[in-house]
């Protein structure tokens, strides 16, 4: 996506800075009222995610991976089934295609769940939570705006490709599973690559502080793309560490696994406090001047005591699979 | 024995139509190799329709491999594979007649690029505008082939009156089939503009009548769900989204 085409206000992203989590998590209150933001971004895997462009740290970075999977997994994971149709990167739909979105968001809607899709308002992820055939048009909301959304414009907005998920059952999943499943997740996106293709020479996961020093050192960084980059992975952390808080007294039965989940809650914060010190730097969208030897160095050090703090949360989320499994 | 042979024809006829039907569904499916037998087992009599009209062999081959191009772009469209035959038929024809307008093998000195003289700005990108300006053209252009005149004349009117007669889902996809039948080179020459030129209008174009596929087709599910008695408005309560 060219970074032109994504224009965010600080002010839209005040639900969180992750839109897939907040798009889960307004699907999901439809059916579960029970759950919040970090309960939902930490069962999913979207507060452990991060995802680098060692070229230039670009602003397509936090979303750019398999939506399909990843949506269908964290949402099996809330005990939701769902299905999802997407068009190839930067295709926009057939006429095909996007009657059959529209009726999968139809029939979604008329069961009482609004559709989570994408690029609505903006490249990011949002909900459609109406549909007029009279005027032809959904009632869409995403960071960028609540307002009509007509049929024609599903999968041709700002980056011209489609993507909807709706749900198509619900059924009960246990805590200790719940946890289990977001720990693994959470793990082998730390541990794992899960791009298939070595271009764009995107890493995620620990390999991901690499990438981003990487761009620092030879001074590419995108000043868009990483202000953007800094603020998702520092809210995300934030709220992997409420997601422990929370745990921790869910589990408080279990004296083991109540307190590895304080520990996990306190490296996290770490990593988010590192990370808090760059979001002053880097202001978004403007972005600061990350290219400037001087910021790079101090970038740098930041980078490297944040992928030392998650490193040792991932370290005690290992800990914790052991002591769940 | 004479009444045997027949029968062992009929029985040819039916297998070869079945195994059309199969190929055209995958080559419907956007299956290469099906489309690539459905070709070869066609161009032969395609190529013998071609050479009928245009009495020369090779704009008869020309015309053939454009065809067979349209026609792999537009089996999507195809609805009835029995209808294959015939609507291929006519596809070839249609290209036959494209070329014939343009002046014929033997007549080069009249191509398009004589139709758009006068200093009037085409909308090239509007169908209407298009014919109404080659009938200008015609009108007033001197010839020596008072016949061919005529025909043009005649071929336009009847593309005039046939747009006028489709509905505007039929109409949208004449137009797309129109504006892939001419190359950009060719539409350069009938308007004697730019190659450059040619190649953003035709995106714009393309665009534009893809929207509008889209419009038509949408409009379309929404009669349908009419129909069925479906629900035409509901909105959940918003008040709960972040």
């Amino acid at each position: 996506m060219s970074e032109k085409s994504q224009v965010l206000n600080c002010n839209d992203l005040t639900g969180g800075w992750t839109s897939a989590g907040v798009a889960i998590l307004n699907t999901v209150r439809f059916l579960k009222e029970d759950y919040d933001l970090p309960q939902v971004m930490g069962y999913t895997g979207f507060a452990f995610r991060i995802n680098i462009n060692a070229a230039d740290v670009d602003v397509a970075g936090p979303t750019a991976f398999d939506w399909e999977s990843i949506f269908e997994r964290g949402l099996a994971n809330l005990g939701i089934k769902a299905t999802t149709v997407r068009t190839k990167d930067f295709v926009a739909p057939t006429p095909e295609e996007l009657k059959q979105a529209i009726a999968m968001v139809q029939d979604s809607i008329d069961q009482g769940v609004p559709a989570i899709s994408w690029d609505m308002h903006v490249p990011e992820f949002g909900n459609i939570y109406g549909y007029d055939d009279q005027k032809q048009a959904f009632m869409a909301k995403d960071p960028a705006g609540d307002q009509p959304l007509p049929y024609e414009k599903l999968g041709r907005g700002q980056v011209n490709e489609m993507f909807v998920a709706t749900v198509q059952d619900s059924f009960e999943i246990d805590r200790k599973s719940q946890l289990k499943n977001a720990l693994e997740m959470a793990i082998e996106h730390a541990r794992y690559r899960e791009h298939q293709h070595e271009l764009p020479p995107y890493e995620n996961g620990l390999k991901g502080y690499d990438a981003w020093i990487e761009a620092f050192e030879k001074g590419q960084v995108s000043e868009f793309g990483n202000a953007y980059n800094i603020h998702v992975v520092q809210d995300a952390r934030r709220v992997a560490a409420k997601f422990f808080d929370w745990l921790k007294v869910e589990w408080k039965d279990d004296e083991r696994i109540s307190n590895l989940c304080y520990d996990a809650q306190e490296k996290y914060n770490e990593v988010a406090n590192h990370l808090e010190e760059l979001i002053e730097l880097y202001p978004f969208p403007q972005g600061g001047e990350p290219n400037k030897p001087q910021n790079a160095q101090i970038t740098i050090d930041k980078l490297q005591l944040a992928k030392e703090a998650e490193f040792q949360a991932v370290n005690k989320l290992e800990e914790l699979l052991e002591e769940v499994k | 024995m004479l009444l045997e042979q027949s029968k062992a024809k009929e029985e040819q006829f039916i297998a070869d139509l079945i195994n059309d039907q199969a190929l055209i569904a995958r080559a419907k499916q956007g299956d290469p190799e099906a489309f690539g037998e459905l070709v070869s087992r066609h161009r032969a009599k395609a190529y013998g329709w071609a050479r009928k009209m245009t009495q020369d062999t090779y704009m008869a081959e020309d015309i053939v491999q454009e065809a067979l191009l349209q026609a792999f772009l537009k089996i999507s469209t195809l609805i009835d594979a029995e209808k294959f035959m015939a609507w291929f038929h006519r596809i070839v024809q249609n290209q036959g007649h494209m070329k014939l307008r343009r002046g014929g093998p033997y007549a080069h000195e009249q191509l398009f690029s004589g139709f758009a003289t006068n200093n009037q700005e085409v909308d090239w990108s509007d169908i209407d505008h298009i014919l109404f300006q080659l009938n200008q053209s015609i009108e007033h252009r001197p010839t020596n082939n008072p016949v061919e005149q005529l025909i043009r004349k005649e071929t336009l009117q009847g593309v005039a009156t046939l747009l006028n007669c489709l509905t505007a889902h039929e109409r949208s996809i004449f137009e797309q089939f129109f504006f892939e039948q001419l190359s950009p080179k060719e539409i350069a020459e009938l308007f004697e503009m730019k190659v450059s030129n040619i190649y953003n209008v035709i995106s714009r174009s393309r665009n534009k009548l893809q929207r509008e596929r889209i419009r038509v087709e949408v409009s379309d599910y929404i009669k349908e769900r009419q129909n069925k008695g479906l629900s035409t408005k509901k909105v959940l309560d918003s008040s709960k989204l972040l």
